[in-house]
């Protein structure tokens, strides 16, 4: 079978896709209801690997872990623009012999929309990684 | 081994680089406007390419010979290749080579001149001058690379 690849990828700003990925793979425990935003947002930041953000590392794909079905997790600050790193990413991994189908690209930001509080970014990011793992089950 | 030259829009430099490296153009001796603009990828790549290694041939060595436009991101794109080889643990499978350092202004203002301002009638001739007047360098980096080329296991065993 081959190995799936999740790619969380965000503009480097921010702890959302960093916290995709670490609830993704089970790295941080849900919240209990009526934990203070403020709380939450410390937590997190400083408990995730890179939750205060990647922009000096733009580009670089960061390998975090596998999940449980076997697939591995990855984070790829791409900056604001970025469509090209995304295709090259794609095309460097079909060069080097890769399924390039196996790769599957989430837009963090995208997905997630601008929430206003930290808590409502954590209930969506959890909504997210959810609805990953479900397209995962069911072969994206 | 895939060696990829890349520049900002795989329209000039590393098309020339490239051919330089596969002999479709001399590493010594004149080489004239005609010559480069006959050459089937000269000012031709558009942006919806940038980010696609474009395979241009193989070389005598036996070499994948690539090129690549990363358009102003090639400290990122660098990383991306670099750190996706490495997971793959193919890294040493993978030789990329800077050719923009290599070219001129004359060079960069005929590939604006073409490709942004869509003038080819002046911008492809002026950017093939501006080739010309750079060649000295460029050949220099082709020999480089040539010389730095890890041997591949093929030729090892011959």
């Amino acid at each position: 079978m081959k190995i799936k690849r999740i790619i969380y990828h965000w503009s480097g700003r921010g702890p959302v896709a960093p916290l995709a990925a670490a609830l993704h793979l089970g790295l941080v425990e849900p919240v209990p209801s009526g934990t203070a935003a403020r709380k939450i947002t410390r937590k997190l930041a400083g408990g995730i690997p890179f939750g205060q953000g990647a922009g000096r590392e733009r580009g670089t794909l960061i390998f975090l872990g596998t999940g449980e079905s076997g697939e591995e997790v990855y984070l790829l600050p791409r900056g604001k623009e970025g469509k090209l790193l995304l295709t090259l990413v794609r095309e460097t991994a079909r060069l080097l012999g890769e399924d390039p189908e196996t790769y599957y690209f989430i837009d963090c930001e995208l997905r997630t929309g601008r929430p206003p509080r930290s808590q409502e970014l954590f209930r969506r990011v959890e909504e997210l990684v959810l609805a990953v793992k479900g397209e995962l089950l069911r072969g994206l | 081994m895939k060696v990829i030259y890349h520049c900002y829009g795989r329209a000039h430099s590393s098309v020339v680089a490239a051919h330089l490296h596969l002999g479709s153009l001399p590493m010594a001796g004149p080489v004239n406007i005609r010559q480069l603009l006959g050459l089937a990828e000269f000012d031709r790549a558009d942006p919806s390419q940038w980010g696609i290694p474009h395979f241009m041939g193989r070389d005598e060595q036996g070499n994948e010979v690539y090129i690549l436009g990363l358009n102003s991101q090639t400290a990122a794109g660098l990383r991306a290749i670099t750190s996706l080889a490495w997971y793959l643990g193919k890294n040493d499978e993978v030789f990329l080579c800077n050719t923009l350092p290599a070219v001129g202004l004359l060079t960069r203002l005929g590939g604006f001149t073409s490709k942004k301002l869509g003038l080819t009638t002046i911008g492809r001739p002026l950017a093939a001058l501006g080739i010309i007047l750079s060649l000295r360098r460029l050949r220099h980096l082709v020999a480089w690379t040539k010389r730095n080329l890890p041997v591949s296991k093929t030729e090892e065993a011959k």
